[in-house]
């Protein structure tokens, strides 16, 4: 337990000595600072009144469009996915569209969405959906079997209808699997937000990133690079302290189980 | 009670020829029975109990309880595993875990809190009830398995090599527990082993299996005295005699090496 929280201290250490690190590099003058400026640098362009309230404001936005796509693809992606993980027949029908629809890359629909939704919230929501409900899908699809016939027999000779059987057995068993699929879906929506709006958005970080870039304001641009990563970072932390939870019992287990 | 005719089950494997696993088997469990169904490893005595708890239909045959055809698990059996640890539901404390057996009953919350509790009490869980299956030793484990079938009401306790998993002390502890139980509940049981001590010790009949394609070799009343106790009962004459009868008929049905 103190080894583990030694290392755990260490882990809040590294960024800073990296942080600290380039800071020195970048007073000592070992790096372009047109490409890279220093760390001081950067939170003070953040730190001006301007820059802060149009980072505040398109992180927001950004969050927004997340927060959105990511619940309607993780709903999307579980509900299909359970029910093609409790029904093989179903699974059968559709799996040649969806191995179809799954790897293709949700940037390269952009255009046929533009089409559809114009360059606001809507397209980016919706290429967020698409891109973040496949993990979820397949985490979903795997957990249906997760609770194996010991577990649906015992229910079933205990009496348990289908649908008990399906929402108070395998469903419960699958949560584990379905939150690890619903974690790397977050991740995805992060990073599909920021590249759409990149492509085909007048707003939100991605615009910002890439419209700070285009004129030369690189300290806002590494600072708004900076909030993206910190808005990934945020989410993916509340998310595992709502899944430990939510799922304690599975804490337990596999910390049993090690 | 539960009348088993004519029981036949052929697995067909993945292209190769159907082979029957049990063949012909026919016996009747009786109100009060403790029947065991003992035999080599791999001969099918799972098969019937699966069979019986109505969640796999025999190739050929029938399951009869009370007369009627066992087509579904019948609300009148619960079945025990080997497998506690797959068999509990983990997200469920051990009160949970005896609460899904009384969920579809209808019963009040505070009636359904009463049942679980007193029947964790009679398998020696009163204050485990709060706990978590993994937070459980084995034994516990199958004690919380068999509290649930007592709460479920059943009057068949169906028992698949139910003490296979656990060390032989807790091992003994369970197997008196079992007994215990039954004449508390007034519970019919029947029980699948591989262990022919176990089975004597605990049978009121055996029915002796013989290698796969399994039929029945011998059935053998166990008129050993009650209440059985480990030490006293295990060093009987008789319960000597018992078991290294078996143990014969298992051997003469057993491959010659």
């Amino acid at each position: 337990m103190k080894r583990e929280q030694a290392c755990r201290l260490a882990g809040y250490l590294l960024p800073a000595a990296v942080i600290l690190l380039w800071e020195v590099c970048a007073r000592a003058g070992f790096i372009d600072l047109d490409a890279l400026p220093a760390p001081s640098a950067i939170l003070a362009e953040a730190a001006n009144p301007g820059a802060l309230a149009e980072l505040g404001g398109q992180t927001l936005v950004t969050l927004r469009r997340i927060l959105t796509g990511f619940a309607l693809g993780g709903a999307a992606g579980f509900l299909l996915g359970f029910a093609c993980g409790c029904l093989p027949r179903l699974y059968a029908a559709l799996e040649t569209i969806i191995e179809f629809l799954r790897p293709m890359p949700s940037v390269a629909l952009i255009p046929i969405g533009i089409l559809f939704l114009g360059t606001g919230d809507a397209l980016c929501e919706a290429i967020v959906a698409f891109a973040c409900s496949w993990p979820v899908f397949i985490s979903a699809l795997r957990g249906a079997g997760a609770a194996g016939a010991p577990l649906v027999n015992t229910a079933r000779t205990l009496g348990a209808s289908r649908a008990r059987i399906t929402f108070r057995v395998i469903l419960p068993a699958a949560l584990p699997n379905v939150f690890t699929g619903l974690r790397v879906g977050l991740g995805v929506a992060v990073a599909v937000a920021v590249i759409t709006e990149m492509a085909a958005s007048g707003s939100g970080l991605g615009a910002l990133i890439l419209s700070a870039s285009l004129s030369f304001r690189v300290a806002l641009m590494y600072a708004a690079i900076a909030a993206a990563g910190l808005l990934g970072f945020t989410l993916n932390a509340l998310f595992t302290l709502t899944e430990d939870r939510l799922l304690a019992w599975r804490h337990g287990a596999s910390k049993e189980a090690r | 009670m539960l009348e088993i005719k004519n029981f036949s089950k052929t697995y067909a494997a993945n292209g190769a020829c159907p082979s029957p696993a049990v063949e012909n088997v026919s016996f009747t469990l009786r109100r009060g029975d403790l029947l065991v169904l003992a035999g080599p490893s791999g001969c099918g005595k799972s098969t019937i109990l699966t069979a019986a708890a109505g969640l796999a239909p025999p190739t050929c045959g029938q399951i009869l309880l009370e007369g009627r055809p066992v087509t579904a698990p019948p609300k009148e059996m619960a079945l025990v595993f080997q497998d506690y640890a797959n068999s509990l539901f983990p997200w469920r404390t051990v009160t949970g875990n005896v609460l899904f057996a009384l969920e579809g009953k209808g019963l009040s919350r505070k009636a359904m809190r009463d049942a679980a509790a007193s029947s964790l009490e009679s398998v020696g869980l009163g204050g485990f009830g709060d706990h978590y299956p993994w937070q459980l030793s084995g034994g516990m484990q199958q004690r919380a398995a068999i509290a649930r079938g007592l709460a479920y009401g059943a009057e068949i306790l169906l028992m698949d090599e139910p003490f296979a998993s656990v060390d032989a002390q807790t091992r003994e502890d369970l197997e008196d527990l079992l007994l215990r139980v039954r004449e508390r509940y007034g519970i019919t049981v029947l029980l699948v082993t591989h262990d022919i001590d176990e089975a004597v010790y605990l049978a009121s009949r055996i029915l002796v299996l013989s290698k796969r394609p399994s039929t029945v070799a011998a059935e053998i009343t166990v008129d050993l005295p009650w209440p059985r106790e480990q030490v006293g009962t295990r060093s009987l004459a008789r319960f000597i005699e018992l078991r290294n009868h078996i143990h014969q008929l298992l051997k003469a049905g057993a491959p010659s090496l």
